[in-house]
């Protein structure tokens, strides 16, 4: 049994639930025979993929949801093999290159050229295959580049789709070439509306109550307001207003890490928020909504200044976590600074209390 | 170019181990006799010429063969590990059944050498098998695959008694397995089959765990060793206290038959403390360490080889800085540039362990801000590949940093820790840990290794060290 | 970065192969970049430059041109001033005596060594094939010239002299600066200046009413105005809008706003007047909002930057304050750091910045 998630995710461009303005123009797009380069962005949960898989479908019919997975093989100039895994069908392709790390703009470049080569002879009405590109916004500067040279080579037998959670990391020179497709996050009513349709389907009860409570647990992600309806239903059904919403666990983690630096600060309690620290790195969770978490969680208290002073820090190690290689030195670093300062501000508060 | 003669002489050999000037006739006879001296040494006493002879020809080699223990009360493997080995011989073995053993530990902690003495006890002879670095042919002429070559020792070695020896009993002893079988799973899982099917005797594989290799993981996983009843015995490193009484034999021996080439004793405290359960390398530090350097090399060229630093002694030196009073400024004991220039070969390495342990030796949450963020700016510094010198300057940097910065190291026992693998090769993507976190709710059944239970699965190494 | 801004060279997809109706030449006419299609084809035609093409007119008249080196910002027609003085002077030879390198193609040392070297040898004939005159030279176009090594751009130099005879360079860049003395030394050097809105305005209307666009003059205004001068941007901003919308279609701002990726003035205000207020959690929450909308962190960072620089209730210090910040994290959001956190960090130093005044 597949997830809600992908159970009801709308196939074709006219059953899309929200951006309704855009579907149309997206399908007007479709319909032209020189289809560009796109380039999707928007936050996570917004319905980026949903929305490109629709465009295929509509460019090249059922035929473009007959998948096959494939373990692609690649060698970088020092003999390196590398597994990619690809997703196709007999007109598209896609793949999250930055799987490859560092060996990225080999994945990129032999790609392309291998799709854009193989030219098919059956492929319809459309003269050109499309290749779909994942987290595009953290390929490396080398790809890019690369990315954009290929772009311009092989454009009368391939398209691409790029999607981005930002275009700020994507270079200008790919952007400008692209027709930028700009997916918002669905609004709370918007969320709510599929929420209640998806239960209709279910054959379940949704209080309307409880449904708000999702949305905002939720940040107006869709993808993550789905999974959590899910999860409650598994823990509690039918729903009832005041029902529980399960989070994430590491969100509370995150929290009551933040919440140990905020409670005592010394070099013992440092020394657990990094063993913490290492917890969540085992677990695959991004460094970028730690660093973000424990923000959020640590200025609660604190006047402005100081917040000032905390989000500083927070985005410097943040950017020297990007630079380096070991995220768990500068998560250190910030919560030891972190607990510096807010050490002194109680300090001198509390002399200014006396 | 200088004639062939003369680069004789100019290169004269450090170690003194050969005699240039000798004829080759007498040169192949002495190794003759020497190669045979060596296989019977250290029981059979020797001529007083061969034994002179033998003193400079010694290399390193032989004379780690020698350090090898001769009884069971000189392993370094714990005695409840040879009890085991020891059980498996007598119940498994003995058998005339097809049974199999997989030796597991890290490197040097002395597999093969208690294999081999628990085999000779237990009336085995063991049949090693070495993999063939030339091209092997059949009878035929045909050049053989290595892995056919390795099945075929497998399944027939044990048919043909040598004649040279009369025990009863013997056994295959696989160290390094054909690289073939690292790729191709499917054909050893087959060979693995086969050998139960028609093998006779007993088979013990030794595998050595190092970071790279995974051949526990793939070869003898779990559900392998079960389906064929393998049996796994894993060694662990050897002990602080095993290592101590193994090398205050090994200098006894050292210092027995190449006295007059190695002074041993003075360095056993250095080595224990720099070695990480490694008994070979241990032995091997020893030697080097202790071989008499002629006294004119002594003065000048050499004489900073005695200043030999190990890591944990440098983290100690640069977590604990100790501060002594030079006029009326605070001096440190230790120059920190001579630390980084000590480890400047291995900078990204000495960093992590810094960071990994510099938090124990400090005082306040101030000092530990400043450290911390010296180590992060390191790590940027480190991981910038375009320069090569910054690499160097972080560590320099790092060095100072953290004896600066720590006024009033907290005195005490601090075993130093190994830095934990914070696995980066994990892709860290939202979607994917926020979806699986959820699967794991909505079907429990299908994954419940998703819960918060993290496990450490390398267990820290600690290391101690004495306060100096 | 505008440097990139370049689509000139995707070329029109040639693999049409249908049959040959009229339907599909329609087509394929469809196809090309607009900027291509109205790319001015002869030197009078270019819009405002009126120096250069002065300067043009009269080396054409002489049939010589010295080594140029064109400089000024991207979609200010450098391209498209030596290619249509190229295409008046060659006629149809055009196509022979023109080698167009640009950033896109790999430009080490080893192509000018190569490419370059090849195409300078190649002999001109001062009489073309019609019986007609034409001028014995060639001309090179080092497009994007300033993103090119300084190893190349020395090697360069060395061919420049050899082949002078024959050979004439074009360099086209946005830096001047990044060329090297010795280069710089040995070419014409000419200024493009940014075209000024009113003639730009004209070009986009002479384009709506060649393919039937509708178009209000204030999108057009507000699409040169976010075009900042290029014209380049402003004519594919106008094409993407009706590739998005299909033709015959009533432009809007929002769909210029839209294509052009321009965040609404309106929140960016919002938030201004949050930070104005001295209100934390407020700014926060704008900010979420303002992401969840997937607009890029970069875009915000540069409408800040022209609000706070024409900014009248603010004392040059805090214009300062803000400026630093905005720069400091311009460079980590092209580096790759979290958009949230930066933002958060500008957004929370404009705050005290107001505070402080």
């Amino acid at each position: 049994m597949s997830l809600w998630v992908d159970k009801y995710r709308p196939t074709t461009l006219a059953k899309l639930d929200y951006h309704l303005e855009q579907a149309e123009d997206l399908k007007n797009m479709v319909q032209k025979r020189d289809f560009p380069h796109l380039l999707v962005h928007g936050p996570p949960g917004a319905g980026k993929k949903t929305r490109i898989l629709c465009i295929l479908r509509e460019l090249y019919g059922s035929a473009a949801e007959r998948l096959k997975v494939e373990n692609m093989q690649f060698e970088t100039a020092s003999k390196k093999k590398l597994e990619i895994l690809t997703i196709s069908s007999n007109y598209h392709t896609e793949v999250n290159p930055s799987d490859a790390g560092i060996h990225d703009r080999i994945v990129v470049m032999e790609l392309i050229k291998a799709t854009a080569q193989t030219h098919h002879i059956d492929v319809g009405q459309k003269e050109f295959k499309v290749i779909l590109l994942s987290n595009v916004d953290q390929l490396t500067r080398d790809a890019q580049h690369a990315l954009r040279r290929t772009m311009e080579k092989y454009i009368s037998t391939c398209r691409l789709i790029l999607c981005a959670n930002s275009t700020s990391r994507v270079l200008p020179a790919i952007r400008s070439r692209c027709v930028r497709i700009r997916v918002p996050a669905p609004t709370g009513s918007e969320i709510k509306n599929i929420l209640h349709s998806i239960c209709k389907r279910e054959g379940l009860h949704l209080p309307d109550e409880f449904a708000n409570r999702v949305i905002e647990a939720s940040g107006r992600n869709l993808r993550r307001a789905i999974l959590m309806l899910e999860a409650c239903k598994v823990e509690q059904c039918p729903f009832t207003a005041d029902q529980k919403i399960t989070e994430p666990d590491y969100q509370v983690y995150i929290r009551n890490t933040a919440n140990m630096m905020v409670s005592e600060q010394s070099p013992k309690v440092l020394l657990e928020v990094r063993n913490r620290f290492y917890d969540l790195l085992t677990r695959a969770i991004p460094c970028d909504l730690i660093f973000r978490g424990l923000l959020k969680e640590c200025i609660k208290n604190c006047d402005d200044q100081l917040k000032r002073e905390i989000i500083g820090i927070a985005s410097e190690y943040q950017h020297r976590m990007i630079r380096g290689s070991k995220p768990i030195f500068h998560l250190e670093a910030f919560a030891a600074c972190y607990m510096a300062i807010y050490k002194k501000y109680i300090e001198s508060s509390l002399e200014g209390f006396m | 170019m200088v004639p062939a003669k003369r680069s004789n002489k100019w290169c004269v050999p450090s170690f003194d181990c050969e005699i240039i000037n000798e004829l080759p006739v007498k040169r192949t006879f002495v190794k003759d006799s020497v190669g045979e001296l060596d296989k019977v040494l250290p029981n059979v006493s020797l001529t007083q010429n061969n034994f002179k002879r033998r003193k400079h020809e010694t290399s390193l080699s032989k004379l780690l063969e020698a350090c090898e223990p001769q009884k069971l009360s000189e392993l370094a493997v714990s005695r409840q590990k040879q009890n085991e080995i020891s059980n498996w011989f007598q119940y498994k073995a003995s058998k005339r059944q097809p049974s199999m053993l997989v030796l597991s530990g890290p490197s040097g902690c002395g597999k093969t050498v208690a294999i081999k003495l628990l085999a000779k006890e237990n009336g085995f002879d063991i049949i090693e098998w070495i993999t063939p670095i030339d091209q092997i042919e059949d009878e035929n002429k045909r050049i053989m695959r290595q892995g056919d070559k390795f099945e075929d020792h497998m399944i027939r070695a044990t048919r043909y008694r040598t004649v040279l020896s009369n025990c009863s009993k013997q056994l295959l002893l696989v160290k390094d397995l054909p690289n073939v079988y690292h790729e191709d799973h499917k054909s050893f899982f087959m060979l693995i089959e086969k050998y139960f099917q028609i093998g006779k005797e007993p088979v013990i594989f030794i595998c050595t765990e190092t970071g790279n290799s995974r051949l526990m993981q793939t070869l003898f996983a779990p559900d392998i060793r079960e389906k064929f009843g393998i049996d796994l015995i894993s060694v662990n490193a050897t002990t602080q206290a095993a290592m101590k009484t193994m090398l205050k034999r090994v200098s006894g021996v050292l210092n027995s038959i190449a006295g007059d080439m190695l002074y041993v004793s003075q360095h056993i405290d250095e080595i224990l403390s720099n070695s990480v359960g490694d008994v070979r390398s241990a032995v091997l530090n020893l030697i080097f360490i202790s071989l008499k350097v002629p006294e004119r090399h002594l003065k000048s060229e050499c004489g900073l080889r005695e200043e030999t630093l190990g890591l944990l002694h440098g983290i100690g030196r640069v977590t604990n800085p100790k501060k002594k009073l030079d006029g009326n400024s605070l001096k440190f004991v230790h120059d920190p540039e001579e630390i980084a220039a000590f480890f400047q070969s291995q900078s990204v390495v000495f960093v992590q362990f810094l960071q990994e342990n510099y938090l124990n030796t400090i005082r306040t949450i101030e000092e530990a801000t400043v450290a911390s963020d010296i180590l992060s700016l390191a790590d940027v510094l480190n991981s910038e590949w375009r320069d090569r010198n910054l690499g160097k300057v972080a560590l320099s940097y790092c060095i100072r940093g953290l004896m600066l910065a720590n006024e009033k190291p907290v005195t005490g026992w601090n075993p130093v820790r190994k830095p934990r693998d914070d696995h980066m090769n994990i892709r860290r993507c939202l979607v994917t840990a926020e979806t699986r976190w959820y699967e794991s709710i909505i079907k429990p059944c299908s994954k419940k290794t998703n819960e918060i239970s993290i496990e450490n699965k390398d267990e820290d190494m600690e290391i101690i060290i004495e306060e100096d | 970065m505008h440097a990139f801004l370049k689509t000139g060279k995707l070329g029109a997809p040639t693999d049409v192969k249908k049959p040959s109706t009229s339907r599909a030449k329609d087509d394929k006419k469809d196809l090309t970049p607009w900027v291509e299609k109205y790319r001015p084809k002869n030197v009078d035609d270019i819009v405002e430059q009126t120096e250069v093409v002065n300067v043009i007119r009269q080396a054409m008249k002489h049939g010589d041109f010295p080594n140029m080196l064109f400089y000024g910002p991207p979609g200010t027609g450098k391209t498209s001033i030596i290619h249509a003085a190229a295409r008046q002077m060659f006629g149809s030879m055009y196509k022979d005596r023109i080698l167009e390198l640009n950033a896109s193609d790999d430009r080490g040392i080893q192509v000018v060594r190569e490419k370059i070297k090849s195409f300078a040898l190649r002999k001109a004939n001062p009489i073309g094939p019609d019986g007609k005159k034409c001028p014995p030279f060639k001309i090179i176009i080092l497009d994007e010239a300033d993103s090119m090594t300084g190893a190349a751009q020395t090697a360069l130099r060395r061919i420049m002299e050899k082949e002078a005879h024959s050979t004439r360079f074009c360099l086209v860049c946005n830096y001047l600066s990044r060329i090297i003395k010795p280069i710089a030394s040995r070419c014409t050097k000419f200024r493009f200046k940014p075209l000024s809105d009113e003639k730009s305005i004209s070009r986009l209307e002479y384009i709506c009413n060649e393919e039937n666009l509708k178009a209000d003059r204030s999108v057009l205004e507000k699409i040169v105005e976010a075009s900042g001068g290029d014209l380049r941007q402003a004519v594919m901003c106008l094409q993407s809008i009706t590739r998005l919308k299909g033709k015959n279609y009533e432009i809007t701002v929002d769909d210029a706003l839209d294509v052009i990726g321009l965040i609404p003035d309106e929140k960016i205000n919002a938030l201004w007047e949050a930070c104005k207020k001295g209100n934390y959690s407020n700014v926060e929450t704008l900010l979420e909002n303002l992401l969840l909308e997937g607009y890029p962190g970069s875009q915000v960072i540069e409408q800040l930057n022209e609000k706070v620089i024409f900014s009248d209730e603010l004392s040059d210090k805090q214009k300062v304050i803000i400026g630093d910040m905005l720069g400091e994290c311009d460079y980590k959001l092209t580096e790759g750091s979290d958009e949230y956190l930066q933002l958060l960090s500008i957004f929370s130093t404009i705050l005290i910045a107001w505070k402080s005044s």
